[in-house]
């Protein structure tokens, strides 16, 4: 979604960011109850700690990328993209 | 099981950091934290994801927006498609073989690599 908003749609980076974090939730939403019901995939003995850690880790890091400039922040995502785009094409 | 939960929720600080700098779920440290972590089966490990990415992007989302950082205008079209999306890539990912759809991803991903750092 942040590299679909930035190359095509020419939002910025911190916004694609933000925006695309509450488009998160909604699809989230409509994916958990499917693996949930369909398939038995959701484990939340499992899930409940990581989202403890997680909504902690989420604040701190919107917060930190807000104060990160524009041109540096669309290299992280683009480094990112690059490496995990590679794990996935090598390691799938 | 209370050292699993901590490292579960360490795994999951990191996870969380990564979300809310970058804009996307959780899911890039959730899934191997499982997987290669835990031993978690792939698709146990996806649909688990997914839950923990919940309550991750709301509070990453509710932050950034408070930083001015959403365009406010393009939720509800956006969050409407990305359910649908959502849907549809969950009974895939149930349906199919994840290799292809997985490779698929990766040339998406460099590609867009590659254009987010020329722009």
């Amino acid at each position: 979604m942040v590299p679909l908003q930035v190359i095509w749609a020419k939002v910025g980076a911190h916004r694609a960011n933000g925006t695309s974090l509450l488009v998160i939730v909604p699809i989230a939403l409509a994916g958990v109850p499917i693996y949930a019901l369909a398939g038995g995939e959701v484990d939340f003995r499992l899930a409940i700690p990581l989202a403890v850690g997680a909504v902690f880790g989420a604040y701190a890091g919107a917060k930190a990328a807000a104060r990160v400039p524009e041109a540096t922040l669309r290299r992280i995502v683009a480094v990112v993209l690059l490496v995990v785009g590679l794990k996935q094409l090598i390691l799938p | 099981m209370l050292v699993t939960d901590l490292l579960l929720a360490l795994a999951g600080f990191l996870a969380g950091a990564v979300s809310g700098v970058l804009g996307v779920g959780g899911g890039l440290v959730f899934v191997p934290a499982l997987t290669v972590g835990l031993g978690v089966p792939q698709t146990l490990a996806q649909g688990t994801s997914l839950a923990a990415i919940l309550p991750t992007a709301l509070v990453g989302g509710i932050t950034a927006d408070r930083e001015g950082n959403v365009l406010r205008s393009r939720l509800v079209v956006m969050g409407v498609l990305g359910a649908v999306g959502g849907a549809a890539g969950a009974v895939l990912a149930l349906a199919l073989p994840t290799g292809v759809l997985v490779r698929v991803f990766g040339f998406f991903l460099i590609l867009s690599a590659w254009r987010i750092w020329r722009s």
